[in-house]
């Protein structure tokens, strides 16, 4: 589904990813960890198609180069990303925000768009899978909400959108226990032979519900290891230094 | 200056009508007017604003003929709405509906009423002073003590079909009686393509415990020159939402004093600016009494080359102990070429208030539009949703639904506007 080929990102001639080569298949989740700083999230938005970024090498979905897309034909394409830091967006409607992203994804598909009656009763369904208040859609995108809200938010898009490939970055960050199996269970839903996931985290515990086929660590830029998740109980126990070098 | 001393005379002239002691005050308002002259830039609280075309351009009164180019104009009231109608200057009471409670009168008989003397004393702002001087179309609306009044008032000034160069100097008081409520819609509206001036005077009075709900709506196209002043007696709960669209030049100032203790007053203002549309709003929040609130909240969308003002000064008198006071204004630049003058100021002499104020001028974000644009968003429809909702912080607050609605759809037509420019 996904293939990373010998990727080499530059922000402003500083390389921050120096040769990454990775290839994800549908009905798998991959999981990527490693400190701060050394390439995870920048490597997610890459794949999304952020802007400022100098790239060299390839990335393909479902065979075909995704670099000279913009980050809507992407999110079209069927590539998600939960965000590490969910962006507030004041005075957007969250309902008005989800209908408008999922009538544009069904749109791309050749679906008919949902009107609002029958929107509102897929997303009520939706809202209740990641245990968040009704009362969070008829607020601003994000406006106010706690940490652990912002991130059950970027589930509920999840499960509405439905992608064919998502990023996690960082979605059990800042989480207590209980947002944390809501989360995972949110994920474990959303995932099937059809899908795939990267998830990019810190902890066990979320790897822990989920059972990653694959895991890999990042350094410095480059992918130094890549095991199944007896690795992750190496990292709890050992760090990252013995990997370095 | 000369050219208002004649348009002054002609008036006096053609008014047999109005009593020696009008004409006298209009005299005396004139002689404040050209003691103090137009602002230039060494004035500080008008700096910003080239007013420079008051002197250059030629603008005549309204005569009763210019009412006839008007009277096919289409008037729509907003929903659900007692109606009242000025055209060209002129009223239309055959046109114009308002409920028992409610009285109108023209201020020629407010005059002759002797009420208004209270409000023409010595004046510091130009605009004022030439308005009482040249005073030509205007109403007093009286809303009586314990009416409450469950549909709104819309009060249509509209400025059309005309070939001169016209002004306007109208006068509009409202006075809520004790205990009163009432929602009163202020609206100007003007497509003639001549260049028009409108230098509106509104007062607004609210007694105890009464509560006004006042929305002005301000789409003149070509000059515009408002004061809003607002008198709070005790208990007395304002919500004034300010809104502003097309106009070549607009300068409002706003006014809010606080006479009586425990009064609220929330006030919000929108602007919308493209071409070479100029805005320069002032405002004063003068707590005078102790356990009063009040807010103030602007915001500015700019594009092009348009440029705008905001000025806004809280003062705390001494003793007003208990005041809660919140200031804030937001702009947002969709153009390079746009600009923002931010200027908001405390002035606090006593203890033991709440007072805070802020002011941010910025493009629209980079992050929250790449985030819309991740969840398969496309650009122009994201930079809409975004801009949309800057504006729908403010128009959130408004009360009535026609209103609401009517301003929605206007910046949806402007932002349409800016697409397909």
């Amino acid at each position: 589904m996904l293939e990373i080929k010998n990727l080499y990102v530059r922000i402003k001639d500083k390389e921050i990813i120096k040769g990454v080569d990775l290839t994800i298949k549908a009905g798998e989740l991959h999981a990527l960890m490693g400190r701060n700083g050394s390439g995870k999230s920048t490597l997610a938005h890459v794949i999304t198609g952020k802007d400022g970024y100098e790239i060299e090498g390839d990335i393909l979905f479902n065979g075909e180069s995704i670099l000279d897309k913009t980050p809507e034909e992407r999110a079209l394409d069927g590539i998600f990303m939960s965000f590490q830091y969910p962006v507030v967006i004041p005075g957007v409607n969250n309902m008005y925000f989800l209908k408008a992203a999922l009538n544009a994804r069904r749109k791309n598909k050749g679906e008919a768009e949902l009107d609002a009656m029958d929107f509102l009763t897929l997303i009520k369904a939706k809202i209740k899978q990641v245990e968040m208040d009704e009362s969070y859609l008829s607020r601003a995108v994000n406006d106010g909400f706690s940490g652990g809200e912002k991130k059950r938010n970027e589930i509920l898009q999840l499960l509405t959108l439905e992608p064919i490939f998502a990023i996690l970055d960082e979605t059990d960050s800042g989480l207590d226990i209980d947002a944390m199996k809501v989360i995972a269970n949110g994920i474990n839903e959303y995932r099937n032979g059809d899908r795939a996931i990267l998830a990019i985290t810190h902890y066990q515990r979320l790897l822990d519900y989920m059972k990653p086929d694959m895991v890999h660590v990042m350094i410095n830029g480059k992918i130094v290891k890549t095991g199944d998740i007896e690795l992750v109980h190496e990292l709890e126990a050992k760090g990252y230094s013995w990997l370095e070098n | 200056m000369q050219h208002y001393r004649s348009e002054l005379e002609s008036l006096q002239a053609n008014g047999s009508a109005e009593p020696k002691e009008l004409s006298a005050l209009r005299s005396k308002a004139f002689s404040r007017f050209t003691e103090l002259g137009f602002p230039t830039k060494k004035w500080e609280d008008w700096q910003f604003t080239d007013f420079s075309l008051f002197h250059k351009s030629h603008f005549r009164m309204t005569t009763a003929e210019d009412l006839q180019p008007a009277l096919d104009y289409p008037v729509e009231p907003l929903k659900d709405c007692y109606l009242i109608i000025i055209l060209n200057g002129h009223f239309q009471q055959d046109r114009s509906n308002v409920p028992d409670g409610v009285t109108i009168r023209t201020l020629l008989d407010v005059f002759m009423d002797d009420e208004l003397t209270d409000f023409l004393n010595a004046e510091e702002n130009p605009f004022v002073a030439l308005n009482t001087s040249l005073m030509n179309s205007g109403l007093a609306i009286d809303i009586a003590d314990q009416v409450q009044l469950s549909r709104p008032i819309h009060y249509q000034f509209i400025t059309t079909g005309l070939k001169d160069n016209i002004m306007n100097h109208p006068r509009l008081l409202i006075r809520m009686g004790k205990n009163s409520s009432a929602e009163f819609i202020e609206h100007y509206k003007g497509d003639t393509s001549s260049l028009y001036w409108n230098n509106c005077v509104t007062i607004s009075e609210l007694s105890e415990n009464s509560i006004l709900n006042h929305n002005r709506i301000q789409e003149d196209t070509s000059y515009h020159v408002g004061n809003m002043e607002y008198h709070l007696q005790k208990d007395a709960i304002l919500n004034s939402t300010i809104f502003n669209q097309g106009t070549e030049l607009y300068r409002g100032d706003i006014r809010i004093n606080f006479y009586g203790r425990n009064a609220t007053a929330k006030l919000n203002g929108l602007s919308l600016m493209k071409d070479n549309q100029h805005m320069d709003i002032r405002v004063i929040v003068d707590h005078k009494q102790p356990h009063c609130n009040s807010s103030q909240f602007f915001k500015y969308i700019l594009d092009d080359k348009a440029s705008g003002v905001f000025n806004g000064r809280i003062v705390v008198r001494e003793n007003s102990h208990k005041t809660d006071s919140k200031q804030s204004n937001k702009n947002l630049l969709l153009s390079k070429n746009a600009s923002m003058h931010s200027n908001p100021q405390l002035e606090i002499y006593t203890d033991d208030v709440r007072c805070t104020h802020g002011s941010s001028t910025g493009q629209l974000s980079e992050d929250a539009l790449y985030y819309l644009r991740s969840r398969g968003i496309e650009t122009a429809f994201a930079q809409r949703l975004m801009v949309e909702g800057f504006a729908a912080e403010i128009l959130a607050n408004i009360k009535d639904e026609g209103t609401a609605a009517y301003l929605n759809k206007k910046l949806t037509s402007w932002l349409e506007s800016l697409e397909n420019g």
